[in-house]
């Protein structure tokens, strides 16, 4: 590899190295230097977790060539603060709770210091323009705000320091108490190490080769090439895997490499493990493959009629149909004063965790097999390992590293299983790092679902029936669809006693990227449909939605739609507390915003316009000859 | 320009359900009083950023009598550690904090027996607060480090502990879907405040009033994170995220062209937590994780039919949905036909 | 992933042109804002460039005049710059508005007009505020041992998608632009949120009033990210020209150029938008100087025009 050597100070060190000469900057800090509290969310500029200063500006360190910061100061976030002496911002974060998973910390860390060092008086409009380029996945950014706003007050003199202190310690009971988070230091001086951060002796980079077809039978697949790369250790496909290879969360129909067809564009085909990042992508251009395509599915609607099959074994593209019934639908209609039929639909999502999937795993001296990942299902997934493996469970070791956001999407196994092909392979440690590209194109997203809904309502605002049919896409594989499924026609119908209720929902396969768990779960899909047409109702009814909804709500001691008794139900307190909690004015849902008197309170934010920072507002710069 | 910019609002509520769905769920747990009047939680769970270690040093502390910032939370680890299973499902503090709470005592039982036997009184009469330990109704007192001493050196006793708890979820029936999926439930409901630019159909949403039932809230501002946090993934849903695929390849498979909510998109939100304690388990407490951003969507949609009248039921409502949306409404109120 | 061999910061013209004819296979890059996100999975992959020449350090083009009639500043300057500088500021508003929309602040730091305007990106937010601006490129070659300059106007340079008029060793050295000092400015821009994101329509507007502020003087308004290449509305420029400024003169004049709109997609949407964006920045870059001291646009017909839009 070709260097370069540079001059420059990182953090008030003078370093003069020789560097890979197509380093980034950010790359520099993380592998030469151990700086790994500048994270990779992305690698295109896009989220933030990278920014540094250099000669005192912000900026971030993945859009700069290492050859450009020579000679110049760079800052990082380890040079902010330690855990036991933060910084003033640090310490806010930290007071006001600003960090949950941690990862966009640093960065966003850097970028508020930024902004204070810029402006030490910037109001909360600057502040969030100026932050506008780091993404927060987890916080909805409320309580990073409100420690920018904290520590602003501080610096400039408005509040005394002791209020970055502040907590009062409970007198009776630590449950209840606002305890800040024991993690908190070790994240906002980005100390805290996730499972890209970590590094052991004589460790081996993998990368993937995937598919580039939705549906096809791999023909051959020559290796030869790739094998003649300098630095290549191993290359493992289907064929290495020594025990039962599937997996998967509810019905284990993934191969951990594909075999003999593949189901998605960006599915896993062969990994390379070798000793540079470098020489395993370029393994891994130099794989050749030769597919016959076959025809693929990518509407759930045309996957129902199986004349297509994903998975041949099955017979049917139906992942998982479940029903509920309760009471009889065409009894209830017909009892009902207005019946509204809707079509609702949502559309796939990605997860976006910041931190990108990513695993260390090595062989332990008593021939333990060891997986350091950031996974929401270690227990499940050492089951599934031992079977893939061939390993008694007691030889399989399952590390949860630090999970820089999860939100269901880190509780598939999708690429653990080859890590753990290529440390065995090598006998040598092997880390992955999926860039976010492959991480949004090959890991699971939040169902897409296309609700058919039928609802009967008398006119003083009882329901009657309810009649509910739910499609939703599960992709290549059946990840968490089945869960998904159960889970949305549990609660789909809402928090009301409904007692005439036929309820469907369906999960299939296509040829799209497999549909997993995400965080609602399918609720957030079949609640939408329901939410919306109960206003719908409202309008006809000319009824408060507050009020349509408690005269059907739960109560303790009610039958649910699976015909559990309720020991208690909170959905009468949640409403009123609700109502008054955002002073609501009571109305019928017929668009009446123009009108309403309960707008523009102080819990709103303001509207956003863009230049907060220019002397002149850009509503008005008119200008005369 | 603010008459281009119409304003509304709209309200949803929601249910949810805490643990595995429609399956037994449990969590294992150790507990162990340490030297210095310290202590050591070992259960199979890592933070993922929703607060669980604090929250676990939290039970921790108030079972053990000891402080927070004194209790260390060993890693998940399947080999050194006992299964708590996943890291979802809305199940850590309901799950592992009870199985937590559950190591506690037993660990807390066993140093008790042995101060009861050092001081000579009812096992009944202790107490312990805060890294304190004391008999009621007698003089007794000495600090958890001193407790824990002698506990160890006078009667060879290391109080450790082990718990465990279950949720008996039942499957459903295949058939009719009846069933016990879950022990626990929660709801919540929100209102969403929106502003609408009729010349652009961009929507900014400018206030979410979120209430939820989280059964005992163990800590707050912890809870008020997960809402914030789940109501802005919500609003991402809401507007414009959106992964779309031609044929199989993604067209978004970036960030710059899957777009997330920035500083700049996001809502003030304001929350009330509404504490209807589980009658079943130790702590009372239920969860927040999920359920936070379920009824963020409708209430956003309901707000936008709310300020200009147009309803979309096809998720994300981005600009252009919305000036289409907006432009039918106009010609169906002109009179003209549709298509 | 981008590699290469070698970078390549030339401190002179002379060595820049000296690089050129002694390494083959290059790329010319400043602030590498473009370069290294191109070079990912989903656009151009792995590239392998052999010689990368960042040309933010050549001393000559390190240009930043604010002259009465006329600013120079060199392809270099960055975003940022324009944001903050506050002669810049002042004068000419519009860029500073433009460059509030550009990017975030971070990325602001290293993007250059220069590269915003060579990459040629038919939803490049720069270069409709430059183009309001008459901007001139100002262009630098060697032929032989002479460097020579050559100046074109920027709607001519832009050839089309990532197609600029540069040849041979040619490289875009600096813009030439108006000083619009008294003009009011108007950036409006649409996209799926508000920070970091590409233009599905973007209007910049230039414009001042005669001096009894009942007429227009001046108005210039360019678009971009619905066509290949930004450019500017003659026709609704020449329109107003000389008119009185009221709704119905605006509102015709906003209909005018609709049909500069030539987008791969979103058509419908994008002209309606484009529309709304017209006249709203054309109110905006006229409208506070009439209402504050003409009291004529007064502000009921504002919201009047709006509502008959709305």
């Amino acid at each position: 590899m070709h260097k370069l050597t540079i001059n420059l100070e990182v953090n008030g060190r003078k370093i003069n190295k020789e560097v890979n000469s197509h380093y980034r900057l950010l790359d520099f800090l993380r592998e030469d230097l151990d700086l790994t509290g500048s994270k990779e969310g992305c690698g295109a500029g896009e989220c933030g977790t990278c920014s540094v200063f250099v000669d005192g500006k912000l900026v971030k360190s993945c859009l700069m060539p290492v050859a450009k910061a020579s000679g110049k100061k760079i800052e990082t976030v380890e040079h902010q603060g330690t855990p036991d002496n933060l910084s003033t911002l640090q310490k806010a974060f930290f007071l006001t709770g600003a960090s949950q998973c941690g990862f966009c910390i640093p960065g966003m860390v850097m970028a508020a210091t930024s902004t204070l060092r810029n402006n030490p008086k910037a109001d909360i409009e600057e502040i969030k323009e100026e932050m506008g380029g780091n993404i927060c996945r987890c916080t909805g950014y409320q309580k990073i705000f409100d420690a920018v706003e904290l520590a602003r007050d501080v610096i400039s003199g408005k509040l005394d320091p002791k209020a970055l202190e502040e907590y009062s310690k409970p007198e009776a009971s630590y449950l209840g108490a606002n305890v800040k988070r024991i993690d908190a230091p070790g994240k906002v001086t980005g100390r805290l190490k996730y499972a890209a951060d970590m590094k052991m002796p004589n460790m081996l980079h993998m990368q993937v080769f995937r598919s580039s077809r939705p549906h096809a039978k791999i023909k051959k697949l020559d290796l030869s090439k790739a094998k003649a790369v300098s630095g290549v250790e191993a290359i493992v496909t289907c064929d290495d895997v020594p025990g039962i290879d599937n997996f998967g969360v509810f019905i284990e129909d993934q191969p951990v490499l594909a075999k003999e067809r593949v189901r998605y564009v960006g599915e896993a085909i062969a990994a390379v493990a070798a000793d540079t990042l470098e020489a395993a992508k370029e393994a891994v251009s130099k794989i050749e493959i030769e597919y016959e395509d076959l025809p693929a599915l990518y509407d759930p609607e045309e996957a129902l009629k199986d004349e297509i099959l994903i998975h041949e074994h099955y017979k049917t593209n139906l992942v998982k149909h479940i029903p509920i019934r309760k009471g009889n639908v065409e009894e209830g209609f017909a009892k009902a004063d207005l019946i509204v039929e809707e079509k609702f639909a949502t559309q796939p999502v990605e997860h976006a965790y910041l931190e990108p999937m990513a695993g260390l795993s090595y062989v332990d001296s008593d021939g333990t097999l060891v997986i350091v990942s950031p996974s929401q299902n270690i227990t499940h997934h050492r089951h599934m390992m031992s079977k893939i493996m061939d390993l008694p469970i007691n030889k399989v070791r399952f590390i949860m590293s630090p999970v820089g956001g999860g939100f269901g999407g880190k509780e598939d196994m999708i690429y653990q299983g080859m890590l753990a092909l290529c440390a065995m392979k090598t006998r040598l440690p092997v880390r992955y790092v999926m860039t976010r590209e492959e991480d949004i194109t090959s890991t699971a997203k939040r169902h897409p679902s296309r609700t058919n809904y039928k609802i009967g309502i008398t006119k003083d605002g009882k329901i009657t029936a309810v009649q509910i049919k739910m499609l939703a896409d599960g992709g290549a594989y059946g990840c968490s669809t089945e869960g998904v499924m159960r889970k949305a026609a549990i609660l789909g119908a809402g928090p009301y006693k409904i007692d005439n209720l036929q309820m469907d929902t369906f999960g299939v396969y296509t040829n799209n990227t497999p549909s997993g768990a995400f965080r609602s779960f399918g609720a957030l899909q079949t609640e939408f449909a329901t939410e919306s047409i109960l206003d719908i109702c409202a309008e006809k009814l000319n009824m408060d939605p507050f009020e349509l909804r408690r005269k059907n709500m739960f109560v303790a001691g009610d039958l649910t739609h699976t015909k559990q008794e309720l020991n208690s139900a909170s959905i009468g307190t949640v409403l009123n507390e609700l109502e008054s909690l955002a002073s609501w004015e009571k109305g019928t849902p017929n668009s009446r915003g123009a009108s309403r008197k309960d707008l523009n309170g102080k819990d709103n934010r303001d509207s956003c316009f863009l230049g907060a920072r220019l002397n002149e507002k850009p509503e008005a710069s008119g200008g005369v000859k | 320009m603010s008459l281009t910019k119409k304003r509304g609002r709209g309200m949803a509520a929601s249910w949810y359900g805490i643990s595995r769905t429609a399956a037994m769920d449990q969590a294992g747990a150790w507990a162990e009083i340490d030297d210095g009047g310290t202590a050591k939680v070992v259960t199979g769970v890592t933070e993922i950023g929703e607060g669980i270690l604090t929250v676990l040093a939290q039970v921790a502390a108030e079972e053990l009598g000891v402080k927070p910032e004194l209790v260390h939370i060993g890693d998940n680890d399947t080999s050194r550690s006992p299964e708590a299973a996943h890291a979802g499902a809305t199940r850590q503090t309901y799950m592992i904090g009870n199985a937590v709470a559950m190591a506690c005592r037993d660990s807390k039982d066993k140093l008790f027996n042995e101060i009861a036997k050092e001081w000579n009184v009812e096992k009944e009469t202790l107490q312990a607060h805060d890294g304190e330990i004391w008999a009621n109704g007698t003089n007794y007192k000495m600090p958890m480090s001193e407790a824990i001493h002698i506990c160890k050196k006078k009667y060879g006793v290391i109080p450790v502990g082990s718990g465990n708890y279950t949720s008996h979820n039942t499957p459903l029936d295949p058939v009719d879907g009846s069933g016990s999926p879950w022990q626990a439930y929660v709801f919540g409901g929100q209102v969403a405040e929106v502003e609408v630019d009729t010349a652009t159909g961009e929507v900014q949403i400018l206030g979410i009033w979120a209430c939820h039932d989280v059964g005992k809230a163990i800590n707050p501002k912890g809870i008020e994170g997960q809402i914030e946090g789940g109501v802005v993934q919500a609003v991402g849903q809401a507007l414009m995220e959106d992964y779309q695929q031609v044929e199989g390849h993604t067209t978004t498979g970036s960030f710059a062209k899957y777009i997330l909510p920035t500083s700049l998109d996001v809502p003030k939100v304001t929350t009330k937590i509404v504490e209807d304690l589980d009658p079943l388990s130790p702590l009372g407490a239920k969860g927040i994780g999920e359920p936070a951003m379920v009824p963020t969507c409708p209430a956003i949609m309901n707000a936008i039919y709310d300020a200009v009248g147009v309803r979309i039921q096809s998720l994300p409502a981005t600009p252009e949905k919305i000036l289409r949306a907006l432009d039918e409404k106009k010609r169906k109120s002109n009179g003209m036909a549709i298509n | 992933m981008l590699r290469y061999d070698n970078y390549f910061i030339p401190k002179s013209l002379d060595e820049y042109f000296n690089l050129l004819t002694e390494v083959k296979d290059y790329r010319i890059v400043a602030g590498c804002t473009d370069v290294l996100p191109w070079a990912r999975e989903g656009r151009a992959g792995n590239v392998f460039i052999k010689n990368i020449i960042d040309i933010t350090n050549i001393k000559e083009l390190n240009i930043f005049e604010i002259h009465k009639d006329k600013i120079k500043i060199s392809a270099t300057t960055t975003f940022q710059k324009l944001f903050i500088d506050p002669q810049i500021r002042k004068d000419i508003k519009i860029l500073p508005q433009v460059s509030v929309w550009f990017a975030d602040d971070q990325i602001r730091e290293q993007a250059t007009i220069g590269g915003n305007i060579v990459n040629a990106s038919p939803a490049g937010d720069g270069s409709p505020a430059f183009l309001t601006l008459n901007a001139q490129a100002i262009i630098m070659g060697r032929k032989g041992k002479d460097i020579y300059e050559r100046k074109i106007s920027l709607d001519k340079f832009i050839l089309g998608r990532n197609k600029v008029d540069l040849q041979g060793n040619e490289i875009l050295a600096a813009l030439e632009m108006d000083n619009t000092k008294g003009y009011g400015a108007s950036f409006e821009k649409v996209g799926h949120r508000r920070s970091l994101v590409i233009s599905t329509v973007c209007v910049s507007c230039v414009a001042r009033t005669d001096s009894s502020g009942k007429l227009f003087d001046d108005v210039r308004i360019a678009v971009a990210g619905v066509r290949e290449i930004p450019c500017r509305l003659e026709k609704t420029e020449k329109f107003l020209q000389g008119k009185e400024i009221n709704e119905q003169n605006i509102l015709q004049a906003s209909v005018l150029d609709l049909d500069v709109i030539n987008a791969r997609s979103r058509l419908e949407y994008r002209k309606e938008v484009l529309q709304n964006f017209i006249i709203r920045a054309i109110i905006k870059s006229v409208s506070e100087k009439i209402i504050i001291k003409e009291n004529y646009f007064e502000k009921t017909k504002i919201q009047k025009l709006e509502e008959v839009h709305a």
